[in-house]
């Protein structure tokens, strides 16, 4: 397991939990793998911020969340993206793609 | 659903997400486990951060400090009781004055926004009356109006009328019939004036009772429905029982058409001169002020082709709603002082509070040390205090709340004025929460502050609180000490003429239809007559009655018309120059304080006076008391009696012995020259009495103040004092050990309070002094300067110094060097 944690940037959470849960909806253990597995152990998601992202997350209304039976039988709480949270994922996405264009142009001039 | 609904929605099922949560990070952890991963962490402190995300950490905090406080305060009764007492007894001074203001204000008719009063309007002038004939073209014409109404108030005679039976003069109020439906005060019992019954050609002469004369003069008896009352000899059919709205002097309503049946030969319905009516009127909906004006206009200028010397060029009505608040400028400056008086004393209750709360900070240092010391934020701790005294505020709010309803309720009874609504009213609501929010920051703040720093105390917000205590009591006790020196003055108060054995006798000739050669016949025939009554010494007729409610006034100075006989009937010093002669027209008379203002340094006799009549000063008198009660040294002008003058005279009579016993014949006699006539009398000691029960009541109203102010601050300096000494316990312990005498014991003790004292004493001075230098104008007998008066205040509070130190000086005295240094 890499001793390297690096860190999110801060924001970039919520649009990364928004992007793995449009194709499918998922319970809280399943988004922390998701993430690991899609940034090949980079991205560590910890419980620490995975849930109060989540809470947040209800709160703005951008996920809803049901009890359901995981695939080790074990009841646990299922999150779906709502509309709003597809539209907040596109606009996070658009923003992050702006910045991160921005950033890629000062890196290559310097 | 919102964000904010969700949010809510969460507060209110907190629980069940949190056992969601704590199911949900379990199911988490076991997945964990299964793969052998790390440590998930403080489940209690994700579920801390999770509850920070909902954002409503601080409604947790608050309740955390809601229950600290209230077992803080549990824990220590005495503090805070008194603490709360004196806060509610501030509170509830500036409520009751606010509650009174608001019932003062609020009109208690119905809908007030469309009843309008209607002045008529000149371009040189106004009158805020008018003749019965104007009006009725108004309201025959006006398309502005929905109704409008008309009162006239005279005096009739009650009760059988011969000379010498029991009769008693009391007040007629005559108004259109509409006047109940329109603006009309509750019937309590029966029915009110209506149009369609008392407005009839024969209708009999239906009258109206007052619920206070019906209680007072009879009995609150109900079979008084239906019966006759003999009114001026006619007879008068009491129908029903009403609740006044405003004067309570009105003893019954009788329809205005009724009036010249009452009053014999009275020509008011038909006399265009006669400006005796009191006009009001009801817009019609969505008719603007402005607009029922400007039509008033142009019916002002169709009635003067029709008469034109009873109506003016120009001239219109002016109509004033009854909601809009029509204050004088003399009024607006007492009323803000009234609510200065009230206001020091919410401002001494919290400065007494913020003392309290210094000293008890003392007993509860180690406690707030610990706190910090535990890591809590001096935010937090500042806002844990803050929170507290929030809630001592809310608790004297609630007492102050009712206190206030008591008192209004009670001054409602000692008024005897209309029911009061005892409703909570949402305006008193909002005063009670600001006077809490206000007091909290006046003073919880600072102690707060003070508490929660780490600078040596150098005791300078005390010093401050104790100041402002001591200032503002003092303002207080000082106005009220000018008030009661005032009212002294008043009781041995020399007018400049002998009121006690006056006796004043006014027939209404006028209102009877007399023309002034009639009136000046009757006068005579009645003086003569009077003059034989066996105990009456001297008789005079005079235009308007010594103090009496009918004042002449231009600028400053004051007028009247008199015979010959006036000096002399009531004793006035003639200072120089002439009596008026018998028949004499174009003289004058002048008080000495009128010649000195006017003719400075100059001899007034010979001058000419132009400002109002064009007379002769033939003599100064040394005093003209006779108009104003209130007014110490009036400045006065008595012209002689014209022939025009009779119809409106009285006459006034002085007498050997009781006046009283004297009246009833005297009226009798009036009445006998003219059976038509129901002549009314007046003792001016009447008069007199009625003046100092006025002043003596605002005297006990301000004392109370003062003396509560005095007792706050009392407790406030008592509270310093202890403070002083349960700060310095273990050094006076030292002290004592070291053999240190009494007054090294005491003095350390008592310095703190030299300083803010006598600041507080001189600017209690100076603003006592500029309040009573504004008041002085308005209230009789009070003097600015008045060493008298602020000597007596200082006295008091020096005293209450001594008392409230007396108690901690001798704690002081008592420490054993042992216990002290077993303190803290």
């Amino acid at each position: 397991m890499p001793t390297l944690q690096p860190e999110l940037v801060p924001g970039t959470l919520i649009m990364l939990i928004l992007r793995v849960l449009r194709g499918h909806e998922m319970h809280g253990y399943a988004i922390g793998q998701r993430i690991r597995q899609l940034s090949q152990d980079v991205l560590q998601v910890e419980e620490g911020s995975l849930y109060p992202a989540l809470q947040k997350m209800l709160m703005k209304g951008w996920v809803e969340a049901e009890w359901g039976i995981s695939e080790t039988k074990r009841r646990v709480r299922v999150y779906r993206l709502t509309a709003a949270g597809r539209k907040q994922l596109a606009s996070e996405l658009a923003e992050y793609g702006h910045v991160n264009q921005a950033i890629q142009s000062v890196l290559k001039l310097a | 659903m919102n964000e904010f609904f969700r949010r809510v929605r969460y507060l209110l099922n907190r629980r069940r997400v949190e056992r969601e949560l704590a199911e949900e990070m379990a199911a988490h952890r076991e997945m964990m486990a299964a793969e052998h991963r790390a440590n998930f962490g403080s489940p209690l402190e994700l579920q801390e951060t999770v509850r920070e995300v909902w954002g409503w950490t601080w409604l947790d905090r608050l309740l955390q400090d809601l229950h600290y406080g209230f077992r803080g305060l549990r824990r220590s009764p005495g503090f805070t009781f008194t603490a709360a007492l004196v806060l509610a007894l501030g509170i509830g001074v500036n409520l009751t004055a606010f509650r009174v203001f608001l019932i003062r204000m609020t009109p208690p008719e119905r809908d007030p926004d469309t009843l309008v009063h209607l002045d008529r309007w000149f371009p040189n002038g106004r009158g805020n009356t008018m003749a019965y004939p104007v009006m009725a073209f108004y309201a025959a014409h006006a398309q502005s109006f929905r109704a409008m109404m008309a009162e006239h108030s005279e005096n009739a005679v009650l009760g059988e009328t011969v000379a010498g039976q029991d009769s008693e003069t009391v007040t007629v109020n005559f108004v259109t019939a509409n006047y109940f439906e329109e603006q009309g005060p509750p019937v309590v019992h029966g029915r009110s004036l209506v149009p369609s019954i008392d407005e009839t050609m024969n209708s009999e002469p239906a009258g109206v009772l007052s619920e206070r004369f019906w209680k007072a003069r009879l009995g609150s008896r109900t079979d008084i429905l239906g019966k006759t009352l003999r009114l001026n000899g006619k007879p008068v059919i009491i129908v029903g029982i009403v609740r006044p709205l405003h004067d309570q002097n009105i003893a019954l309503w009788m329809p205005l058409s009724k009036q010249p049946y009452l009053i014999d030969g009275s020509k008011l319905l038909s006399d265009w001169k006669d400006a005796s009516i009191w006009a009001t009127a009801r817009l019609k909906p969505g008719v603007s002020i402005r607009a029922a004006e400007q039509e008033s206009r142009a019916l002002a200028a169709r009635l003067r082709e029709i008469r034109p010397d009873d109506v003016s060029q120009d001239e219109r009505l002016a109509v004033t709603s009854f909601s809009s608040l029509d204050l004088h400028p003399m009024e607006i400056a007492q009323l803000l002082i009234a609510a200065f008086l009230v206001m020091l004393i919410l401002i001494v209750a919290c400065a007494d509070l913020g003392t309290l709360l210094l000293a008890r900070g003392v007993k509860r240092d180690h406690e707030i040390r610990i706190r910090l010391a535990l890591g809590a934020s001096r935010r937090r701790v500042i806002r844990q205090l803050l929170t507290e005294s929030a809630l001592l505020a809310s608790l004297s709010s609630v007492a102050a709340w009712f206190l206030s309803a008591l008192a209004v309720k009670l001054l409602g009874v000692l008024a005897e004025g209309p029911e009061l609504p005892a409703l909570p009213d949402w305006r008193v609501m909002a005063a009670a929460a600001m006077m809490t929010l206000v007091a909290v920051a006046a003073f919880g703040l600072a102690p707060a502050l003070r508490l929660t720093s780490s600078a040596p105390r150098r005791g300078r917000a005390l010093g401050a609180f104790l100041t402002i205590q001591v200032g503002a009591s003092c303002i207080l006790l000082m106005i009220s000490g000018l008030l009661v020196r005032g009212f002294d003055r008043l009781t041995v108060m020399d007018p400049g003429f002998d009121y006690q054995k006056a006796v004043t006798i006014s027939p209404d000739l006028h209102g009877h239809g007399y023309n002034a050669a009639a009136a000046k016949q009757y006068f005579h025939a009645l003086r003569d007559r009077v003059l034989a009554v066996p105990g009456v010494e001297r008789a005079s007729v005079v235009w308007l009655a010594p103090w009496g409610n009918v004042f002449n006034t231009v600028g400053n100075t004051h007028w009247n018309r008199v015979d010959a006989d006036f000096v002399k009937t009531l004793g006035i010093t003639l200072v120089r120059g002439r009596n008026l002669s018998p028949g004499e027209q174009g003289a004058a008379l002048v008080s000495e304080s009128f010649a000195r203002r006017e003719w400075p340094g100059e001899e007034a006799i010979g001058k000419i006076l132009t400002n109002m009549d064009r007379a002769v000063v033939v003599g100064v008198v040394k005093k003209a008391g006779t108009f104003d009660i209130t007014e110490e040294d009036p400045m006065g002008v008595y012209y002689a009696l014209t022939d025009s003058d009779y119809v409106n005279a009285c006459l006034v009579v002085s007498v050997a012995g009781q006046p009283g016993k004297l009246a009833g014949i005297l009226t009798g006699i009036a009445r006998n020259e003219d059976p038509r006539l129901r002549p009314s009398s007046m003792l001016l000691r009447t008069a007199y009495d009625a003046a100092l029960r006025a002043n003596g009541l605002l005297a006990t109203a301000v004392g109370l103040l003062g003396t509560l102010a005095a007792v706050l601050a009392g407790v406030g300096l008592a509270g310093l004092t202890g403070y002083t000494v349960g700060q310095r316990t273990r050094e006076i312990g030292v002290r004592m050990a070291l053999g240190a005498r009494g007054s090294q014991i005491v003095r350390p003790v008592l310095r703190p309070m030299v300083v803010p004292v006598a600041i507080g004493l001189a600017g209690g001075v100076f603003g006592a002094a500029a309040i009573a230098s504004i008041l002085r104008h308005k209230i009789f007998g009070l003097r600015a300067i008045d060493a008298g008066g602020y000597l007596m205040a200082m006295a008091v509070f020096v005293g209450i110094v001594a008392l409230a130190s007396v108690a901690p000086v001798r704690r002081a005295m008592s420490i054993q060097p042992a216990d002290a240094l077993r303190h803290e």
